[in-house]
């Protein structure tokens, strides 16, 4: 339903040199996933969600949502939208700032207070509802921008660095809002430099380097790709044992050793022999997540 | 086209509803500042008119009949061409450089709609200040409010207001380009209309913006010509002129507005 078909996007600068933002980009969203977007700075991502948006046109290719252009799909229908920058005139009120989206969005009048109250309740912005936005602290202003891209059930979700400002509790809290807020019909598109963020909620992830796609991660199948990456090992008793069996490990600390890539057979027999030995295995995780990985494999390339 | 799994419902921004949240925004920023700035102004030019009474007065000499017209005269004049400004500046930019549009343009909402409310909420904003104003003043020495001064306060604010919404969709700087289109139309437009050639054809690119003046020297009822209190016609052409330069200026600002991407590159 979302679709990019060689979408490019072209700048100019004062002096009318070219910046491509975007590359001929193509890749379709479906329904009732939760899409990624990875990229460094000025990768192409923001530009992306302005061309996803309408707010800026494509230089060439198309960008539909439901076969309609981006803009008469948002007149008719509406989308939830969470950008990076929360720009709120500084003089409205929390609560007074939801309750005109909430008309924007299309609700009735009549249900506008029950709409922002609900959303004020699921955003735990109660204390802050009668605050100036500009008396708002990074995180609560984020779950305002957060509270009024959710006062509809919009079908359609775009959140750009939702997590920007959220302490680690809200942070927790939002992860479980997203699995909440997934359905059958929604699209869910997030972009973010946090990588973990996006390996949590994602099902796919876009990684856009130079305005180009470099690869599309599907998560739900990338388990095994974790298998071949370098493994951090932490032992709780037994240290003298590691080097003894992992002749190539790198030590971090007394408890704790690197291990470089290696079959997964090979290392379910070496984890087995350490502790047949009497070493305590305290956990073995990726130095780098599998999306990590990709990530720096794509950007690198 | 990839139908959707289940339909999807269409929705509409209560934009009707949204002008109340519009009007008083304009009566927060614009409309209490416009009263407060004019109301002192009006007051000195309203003593000035008192002492220069006092002073015929105490002298023993008949107190000229125009010469409390002339001065109010001067107090509208600078009503009717700052007032404008301050009621349209930034009415598309600010929204635009301040990233506003990111939220707003995410509901189901038409861009254009948006402004045009927006913009008649100004209008007739305006329109309504200027009437307190005029009422307040009426209460002294000048003019009392009437139609006449409706017509004559239309002509300034979609003349003077269409330049800015043009502008508005092409800058930041609405505002005080506007002002300095206002001094250039001053300085240049009637010298250019005496010559030839290319510079008399440029001179129309400038509204006869001097020309509003004639519109309210009818609504005061001064000639300025015989300097006698006995009634001007109404200046057609002149109204026209310069209420069709806003209209096509408001025109050219929807059609930039269509044009130009919503936020900051």
């Amino acid at each position: 339903m979302i679709s990019f078909s060689a979408v490019s996007k072209t700048y100019r600068s004062l002096l009318g040199r070219p910046v491509n933002a975007v590359i001929d980009f193509t890749l379709e969203i479906r329904e009732g996933e939760v899409l990624g977007l990875a990229g460094p700075n000025g990768a192409g991502k923001s530009t992306l969600i302005g061309l996803l948006l309408g707010y800026l046109p494509p230089t060439s290719g198309t960008v539909s949502i439901y076969g309609m252009r981006p803009r008469a799909f948002i007149e008719r229908h509406g989308i939830g939208y969470l950008s990076e920058l929360i720009a709120i005139p500084p003089s409205w009120r929390a609560e007074k700032a939801l309750r005109r989206y909430a008309l924007l969005a299309g609700v009735a009048p009549a249900d506008v207070q029950a709409r922002v109250d609900a959303a004020i309740e699921l955003l735990g912005l109660g204390e802050h509802r009668r605050k100036l936005i500009k008396q708002l602290s990074k995180g609560n202003l984020q779950r305002v921008g957060l509270a009024q891209a959710l006062l509809c059930e919009e079908r359609i979700l775009i959140l750009d660095e939702p997590t920007h400002g959220l302490d680690p509790m809200w942070t927790q809290r939002f992860r479980e809002l997203m699995q909440a807020l997934r359905r059958p019909e929604r699209v869910i598109f997030i972009a973010s430099h946090n990588l973990d963020e996006l390996q949590r909620l994602s099902d796919r992830v876009a990684i856009i380097d130079h305005g180009r796609l470099q690869r599309v991660v599907d998560l739900r199948q990338a388990s095994a790709a974790a298998v071949s990456a370098p493994y951090r090992l932490v032992v709780g008793g037994g240290a003298e044992h590691v080097t003894a069996v992992f002749p190539d490990a790198v030590a971090v600390s007394a408890t704790e050793w690197d291990l470089p890539e290696r079959p997964l057979p090979a290392l379910n027999a070496q984890l087995s022999d350490l502790m047949a030995r009497g070493a305590l295995v305290a956990s073995l995780t990726p130095v780098h997540s599998a999306l990590e990985q990709q990530f720096r494999e794509a950007v690198a390339q | 086209m990839t139908a959707p799994s289940i339909p999807l419902p269409r929705r509409r921004a209560r934009l009707g509803r949204y002008s109340l949240w519009q009007i008083r925004d304009f009566t927060i920023n614009t409309a209490i500042v416009t009263i407060v700035l004019f109301g002192l102004l009006g007051a000195l030019f309203i003593a000035q008119i008192h002492a220069q009474t006092e002073m015929f007065a105490a002298t023993h000499r008949p107190l000229p009949p125009t010469l409390a017209l002339h001065t109010y005269n001067e107090l509208l004049s600078m009503f009717s061409f700052t007032a404008p400004i301050l009621a349209m500046n930034g009415i598309l930019a600010t929204d635009r450089v301040s990233g506003y549009t990111r939220f707003l343009f995410a509901k189901p909402l038409s861009v254009p709609a948006y402004y045009a409310q927006s913009l008649v909420v100004r209008l007739v904003g305006f329109i309504a200040v200027a009437c307190v104003m005029q009422a307040l003043w009426g209460r002294f020495e000048s003019p009392a409010l009437s139609w006449k001064f409706v017509v004559d306060m239309t002509a300034f604010v979609v003349t003077i207001g269409g330049i800015i919404f043009a502008l508005s969709a092409l800058t930041k700087y609405d505002g005080l380009i506007a002002v300095m289109l206002m001094l250039l139309t001053a300085l240049l437009r009637e010298r250019w209309m005496g010559s030839t050639g290319v510079l008399h054809a440029a001179a129309y690119v400038f509204p006869p913006l001097g020309r509003l003046n004639d519109v309210q020297s009818w609504f005061i009822g001064l000639d300025p010509l015989s300097d006698a209190a006995t009634g001007v016609p109404f200046p057609t052409k002149w109204f026209w002129w310069n209420v069709g330069y806003g209209l096509a200026a408001f025109a050219i600002g929807f059609a930039i507005l269509r044009k130009r991407s919503l936020t900051k590159a």
